[in-house]
């Protein structure tokens, strides 16, 4: 990729020129703007404060990553006002160290620090602070003043309730964090923050609640991220990759939202959330294979419902992965299964069909695979017209031309909709891959073949770990206890201990009173 | 982890290139079999195979097509003229959805073991399909008859045997599985059900058949036959046919007329519901003797007589009547069993065998002769539960 090839180059080019901050503040303005190359984003106000000593200054921030308001307000009205009342001359600036008499006396903004070396300087202003140098002082000050255009709070596109909250994560990583404290506003959930990326330099955060997350969890997670070595960090899916157990599989390890009350939940299970500047996609972790199988809503439901529905989902998880292939394993090697009324209709939808039955089944779910990525990438307008060349292609000419027989139709739709079913998307492209290799087994081996399949799966899945904890629990291993929030949801009244599988400490989660049943008053 | 990934990946090679695709077959590629027929032609066997026309069962074919067509073919064993049928058929013959299996009247007194030892082995057939017997007729007429309501022929014998066993009780539905479980047990002889063409056998091959209110060629059932070892022997009489259902208690609902108590010529019919029976096997003077004992539960559901059934007496009478006619039926199959034909079709020698097992290695070697002589003691306990809608009869309620 050539991109990151120039972003890799620049850096190291930058890298090897030596950056010290002198007491000349024009070396240092220099120094500054040869490090960014002369960007004109980036500004340079020079000031100077006349008296019996002048005293020349410089303020540098990047326009656009600061806000220009604020650093009018709060930054050049207490500095240039208090000179044009005389109030602050030169002489009366101390002349040690006239950076403290600004950041003690005059600067009225709450978060400034001191610039030591020239790189926590360039990294101020390239994140939206603004520096202050002065004529004299081998060191500057970096007063925090981010302020950019950015996408506010809105509802997740990809995780929709019909029940819960609407707000999602946006870009911005602070305000992602603090959507997470609104929901827990507890002293122990804990936040550590980490810059990934050896030139975007991205603010990755981990959060966590104290005294229910696992430690050596927590010190797995840190290390990990530590760990990475990389040029940039632009989505949370690098950090995904990189820091996901060893070994290959196809099944997430890792759990993505763009909610806030997922992450909230997570956390109050013991989990551990990471958060990435730049997306809002948050990840979760440690992750099992139930988790992909669940939504939020589940537990804004009623407990009944909800069971009912999870229960539905896996139903048509079986579905997605195993309609097409049963079908080609049973019309091909056992059609002594079918009862014979539905094999007539079968063999007479399949005369003059010119391909095997699993040319067409292929032929077919490649077909819908092209449809639905065409519709996910194309515009909003566009999108309309491709679904119905999709429905008039697969569901009528086809037939009508008889290439496919119509039952086919039928098998691939209900395997269209089952996926769709599957509330995360990183659970359901799995699940798509493997249809097709069972669709593969189940044309040279029928049943026996699907079986086949079907045991290498399983075997494959309870052999994954996500940050120790193993993928397929509360099931492989059996923990009687936490099967209460898998397959099923039982009743928030008996939701009585956190999942065993992810925490083993602070368990008790919820104690209250059973209501009592208050007699209705007679009527006397 | 490595290695564990090339053994796995050399596997599923191996195991594709020895096995894969093996008795794969699309389903445009099979000839579906629903009926099989077996007539004697000299020395040789008669197979008739009626295969279904899906395209003319499904309508997409229009009406041009008949549902089913038959191929024949003949052979010196099952097996041998089946496959000499691929040269006629286009497709492979399949037998995995076979409904029913005819044998032509001829063919049956011949014995009917060398055609199932190849059913019974081979692994395509299905266990549960029908057998019936070409009653005074050769199998390939019946499998040559369009029927009305139902698609195929294969799929009218099939649905009108159930149907009629289930109401009516004087067929027998016998599947392959308990025809072959019993030609091979000493202690019980085989029954199968008759089928024959009533009407005029010529325009059965013709869809004209179909086309009239009236159809005038009708598959019926009647009457059972029965075997002795593989060969049949003869055949039972309706009634006799209804006596012997009794008497293995697989009459699941009848109708049984009787006659009014006080003018023969006026009957009174009650629908049982459902049957018990139990047999108990005692030795008296070193021979066997069977206690047939057949509860029923039954309700009036026509009545000719004047009668008046809010009296207990009435009840209690038409109980009486309807356990004799039905004790009367099974007699006399027991009676033409036993003096006619001589062959156990009741199972009494299984019975026997499982009571008395010391006895029956003494006697089973005789035990036609046995079973001849063997006294068969018959009780039959109807109750009346209900009358429907009305307690008087019609002809009650006319003259009051």
């Amino acid at each position: 990729m050539a991109f990151n090839k120039s972003l890799h180059g620049s850096a190291n080019g930058s890298s090897q020129a030596t950056r010290v901050l002198t007491t000349n503040l024009r070396e240092n303005i220099e120094m500054i703007k040869k490090a960014t190359g002369n960007s004109p984003d980036i500004i340079i106000r020079e000031l100077r404060f006349e008296g019996e000593n002048t005293l020349e200054a410089a303020l540098i921030y990047a326009s656009g990553l600061a806000d220009i308001k604020f650093i009018n307000q709060f930054i050049m009205e207490p500095l240039m006002s208090s000179q044009n009342e005389r109030q602050l001359t030169a002489d009366k600036l101390p002349q040690a160290a006239p950076l403290d008499f600004f950041k003690n006396k005059l600067l009225s903004v709450g978060e400034i620090q001191d610039g030591a070396s020239a790189d926590t300087l360039l990294n101020g202003i390239l994140s939206g602070d603004t520096a202050l140098l002065c004529q004299g002082s081998d060191h500057g000050l970096l007063i925090a003043s981010k302020g950019w255009e950015e996408r506010g709070v809105q509802e997740p596109t990809s995780q929709t309730v019909i029940r819960g909250p609407k707000e999602g994560f946006a870009e911005n990583i602070a305000t992602n964090i603090a959507l997470i404290r609104r929901k827990i506003k507890d002293p122990n959930l804990w936040l550590e923050h980490f810059r990934v990326g050896r030139v975007t330099k991205t603010n990755v955060s981990i959060m966590y609640i104290n005294g229910i997350a696992m430690e050596n969890v927590i010190k797995e997670v840190r290390d990990r991220i530590e760990g990475i070595q990389i040029d940039g960090i632009l989505e949370s899916g690098y950090i995904e990759e990189l820091i996901q157990d060893k070994g290959f599989t196809i099944f997430p390890t890792i759990a993505n939202t763009e909610r806030p009350d997922v992450i909230a939940a997570g956390l109050l299970e013991g989990r551990i959330a990471i958060l990435i500047d730049g997306t809002p996609f948050t990840l979760l972790v440690p992750a099992l294979f139930t988790q992909f199988i669940q939504s939020a809503e589940d537990y804004y439901q009623r407990s009944d419902i909800s069971t009912l529905i999870r229960l539905l989902r896996y139903a048509a998880l079986i579905i997605a992965l195993l309609a097409p292939s049963v079908y080609i394993a049973v019309t091909t090697y056992h059609q002594d299964l079918l009862p014979p009324g539905l094999l007539i209709s079968l063999i007479a939808q399949r005369e003059g069909i010119p391909f095997p039955a699993f040319v067409e089944a292929f032929l077919m779910e490649v077909t819908f695979e092209l449809l639905r990525e065409a519709g996910v990438r194309l515009p909003r307008a566009v999108g309309q017209s491709i679904s119905i060349v999709g429905a008039l292609v697969i569901g009528q000419a086809a037939v009508q031309a008889g290439f496919v027989s119509a039952a086919m139709v039928i098998v691939v739709s209900i395997t269209a909709i089952s996926s769709f079913i599957i509330p995360a998307y990183n659970m359901g492209i799995p699940i798509r891959i493997l249809r097709f290799g069972m669709m593969g087994l189940a044309a040279s081996f029928g049943l026996f073949g699907i079986i086949t399949g079907i045991i290498l799966i399983v075997q494959h899945l309870c052999h994954l770990r996500s940050f120790g904890v193993y993928y397929m629990s509360p099931y492989a291993p059996v923990i009687a206890d936490d099967k209460k929030d898998a397959a099923i949801r039982v009743h928030w009244r008996n939701m009585i201990s956190r999942p065993r599988s992810i925490s083993r400490q602070n368990l008790i989660r919820e104690n209250s009173p059973q209501p009592q049943n208050p007699e209705p008053k007679r009527r006397d | 982890m490595k290695r564990a990934w090339c053994l796995t990946i050399i596997s599923v090679i191996c195991m594709a290139v020895v096995a894969g695709c093996w008795n794969r077959r699309e389903l445009n590629d099979i000839a579906v079999s629903v009926a099989i027929g077996v007539d004697q032609r000299a020395n040789k066997i008669l197979l008739s195979n009626q295969i279904l026309n899906p395209g003319a069962i499904s309508g997409m074919e229009g009406g041009s097509f008949a549902p089913v067509t038959m191929f024949q073919e003949t052979g010196r064993g099952f097996q041998e003229a089946a496959r000499r049928m691929t040269a006629l058929s286009t497709r492979k013959i399949y037998v995995g959805q076979m409904q029913m299996l005819v044998f032509g009247e001829e063919f049956a007194r011949k014995g009917i073991s060398k055609v199932l030892d190849h059913i019974s082995r081979d692994h395509e057939y299905r266990k549960d399909f029908y057998v019936v017997i070409a009653r005074g007729a050769e199998a390939q007429d019946i499998l040559q008859v369009y029927s009305p309501l139902e698609k195929t022929p294969a799929s009218k014998m099939n649905a009108s045997l159930e149907t009629s066993s289930r109401v009516w009780g004087a067929t027998a539905a016998v599947k392959i599985n308990e025809l072959i479980s019993t030609l091979t047990s000493k202690g019980k002889s085989a029954v199968l059900t008759g089928i024959v063409v009533s009407g005029d056998k010529q325009i059965g091959n013709d869809k004209k058949n179909v086309e009239k209110i009236l159809s005038p060629a009708q598959l019926k059932y009647s009457g059972l036959a029965v075997f002795k070892k593989d060969k049949l022997l003869g055949w039972l009489s309706e009634k006799e046919s209804k006596g012997y259902n009794y008497t293995q208690g697989k009459i699941k609902s009848t109708v049984v007329l009787a006659s009014c108590p006080k003018d023969n010529n006026k009957k009174i019919a009650v629908e049982l519901l459902g049957t018990k029976s139990k047999k108990k096997v005692s030795i008296e003077n070193g021979m066997p003797v069977i206690d047939l004992q057949v509860k029923t539960e039954g309700v009036v559901t026509d009545a000719q007589c004047e009668l008046d059934f809010t009296k207990a007496a009435t009840i209690t009478e038409i109980e009486h009547l309807t356990g004799s006619e039905i004790k009367d039926t099974m007699i006399s199959v027991i009676k033409k069993m036993q003096t006619k034909y001589k062959s156990d079709i009741f199972g009494f020698g299984e019975d026997v065998e499982r009571e008395n097992p010391r006895y029956w290695e003494s006697a089973k070697s005789d035990w036609d002769q046995v079973f001849s002589t063997m006294k068969v003691n018959v009780r039959v306990e109807v109750k009346i539960r209900k009358m429907f809608k009305t307690t008087k009869s019609l002809t009650e309620r006319m003259e009051e």
